[in-house]
């Protein structure tokens, strides 16, 4: 069936040849723009313009058929494209290798779409020459960072293309990365080709080109696999930034405007050989909001300690709250040198303590006394609770910072695959 | 929903946390600490009726 032509995508025309190798039928579908027709069967190039399909070259069967068929259509980014070539290629370097899909559209011409580790990328030619310097590429105003430099070699290949490529070729590349961008230039003898490449997700292509079989799991970080942006990152901190001054505008507003204020204070001694009693307070009122309320203990404790059970009993609804509370504190030489332990003075908080009527129970404890003790008990009302603003400006401040580890991680691993790294990236030796 | 939309979300949320506790005076951290007492064990906390 050599030289039919059948029907193709809207506005195109497919032509239907057998391999000249093997008899196994051939199909060109980008007339007058395809050069060579690679067979799947017996891997032979075959000059697709010649009407006498002279065989060109001769390559290694494909080990493995690719994901998407040739003649696979597809609907992707916007146009209908046909899959008509497949290549696989390796870095000479490394031996790593990478799978691409040539696509073909009669109005939108070329594109490709490649296959690395499971991650996917959309390639355009960019008929721009980009601007190399040292380290960075330059195309359309944008800036691209070195990744990777070596030589592609065709290992396989099958179905049309536009040059008359066969396997063994080898171009000097270089990629610059920018993700989800890659700027792409392949070099031989005669020519430079600058192409540039986007990250494209799996489900994607899947979804366009229907693919049944399961998509290939994604390994490592891909050079242009998209991550968290050193710009939106920018932006966290900045929001992060206006959050603390928000904080403690908020903070200041909420919190009582008068200082704390005592409402009780009862000092007394205790007496070595004298019987120990509770004590019950005057009542005191609180009134307004919920507030906190620190008692604080103040003992002239030397080398011992004094405790109370105190109880906060509200005369009205009959409700109390009991807790315990102490100074310790204890000194001495040894080697020549002082120390010194605990304090003579605590204070212990107690949260949204309702308006009310209250009296204060206490119940002091201690060792045996050897000397009296006095001891002071002061009650305060509400003041500022800065632990509050601490505690939400550490909140506040987690989020960047895993932020900023995980970014860090993700690129780490990302450059971990070139050999142009930045310091900062650079594997721990 | 990105990760900056989210913070932006947990901000709001820590602000007003942070305004509710403070309008009912709740100490979130340090307010009502617990003492063992000396006699052994933990004081029991809380209201209780009498």
């Amino acid at each position: 069936m050599a030289g039919e032509q059948t029907a193709g995508p809207a506005g195109s025309k497919a032509k239907v040849f057998n391999c000249t190798n093997c008899g196994a039928p051939l199909r060109v579908q980008a007339l007058g723009q395809t050069l060579v027709v690679a067979c799947a069967s017996c891997a032979s190039v075959i000059d697709a313009q010649d009407e006498r399909h002279q065989v060109l070259s001769k390559g290694a069967r494909l080990q493995a058929m690719p994901l998407i068929p040739i003649g696979t259509r597809g609907q992707f980014r916007g146009h209908l494209w046909e899959v008509i070539g497949y290549m696989v290629r390796y870095d000479k370097a490394s031996d790593y290798d990478w799978r691409e899909y040539l696509l073909f559209n009669p109005r939108q011409g070329f594109r490709w779409l490649t296959e690395a580790d499971g991650h996917w990328s959309y390639v355009v030619p960019v008929h721009t020459k980009g601007q190399v310097l040292g380290d960075t590429a330059t195309s359309l105003n944008q800036s691209y960072k070195l990744f990777h430099k070596g030589t592609a070699i065709v290992s396989q290949v099958i179905g049309e293309f536009y040059w008359r490529v066969k396997t063994g070729d080898a171009v000097q590349v270089q990629d610059f990365i920018r993700p989800p961008e890659v700027l792409s230039v392949e070099k031989t003898t005669d020519e430079q080709t600058w192409s540039l490449s986007t990250y494209v997700e799996p489900s994607e292509i899947a979804t366009a080109f229907k693919v049944t079989q399961t998509m290939p799991w994604r390994k490592g970080v891909a050079p242009n696999q998209p991550g968290y942006t050193p710009e939106a990152h920018m932006r966290l901190w900045g929001y992060a930034g206006l959050f603390f001054f928000a904080l403690l505008i908020i903070h200041l507003m909420t919190s009582p405007i008068r200082g704390t204020k005592a409402v009780y204070q009862y000092t007394n001694f205790l007496m070595p050989g004298e019987a120990i009693v509770p004590i019950v307070s005057e009542p005191f009122t609180l009134v307004g909001s919920p507030r906190v309320l620190s008692v604080r203990m103040e003992a002239d404790v030397d080398n011992s300690w004094l405790a109370a059970e105190l109880t906060l009993f509200d005369t009205k609804t009959g409700k109390g709250f009991e807790f315990e509370h102490g100074v310790e504190y204890y000194r001495g030489y040894e080697g020549g040198e002082h120390w010194s332990e605990g304090s003579q003075v605590r204070e212990f908080s107690i949260s949204s303590v309702p308006a009310g009527t209250y009296t204060l129970t206490m119940l002091p404890k201690t060792d045996t006394l050897t000397k009296p003790i006095s001891y002071t008990i002061t009650v305060k009302s509400g003041g500022v609770i800065w632990s509050n603003f601490f505690l939400g400006l550490l909140l506040l401040a987690v989020p960047p910072l895993v932020a900023m580890w995980r970014r860090h991680r993700q690129e780490k691993k990302r450059w971990s695959q070139s050999d142009f790294a930045p310091a900062v990236y650079q594997e721990d030796e | 929903m990105t990760f900056n939309k989210l913070f932006l979300i947990f901000g709001l949320g820590v602000c007003g946390f942070v305004a509710y506790a403070n309008l009912n005076g709740w100490a979130v951290v340090g307010g009502s600490d617990t003492r063992y007492n000396r006699a052994g064990g933990p004081v029991v906390r809380g209201f209780y009726h009498k």
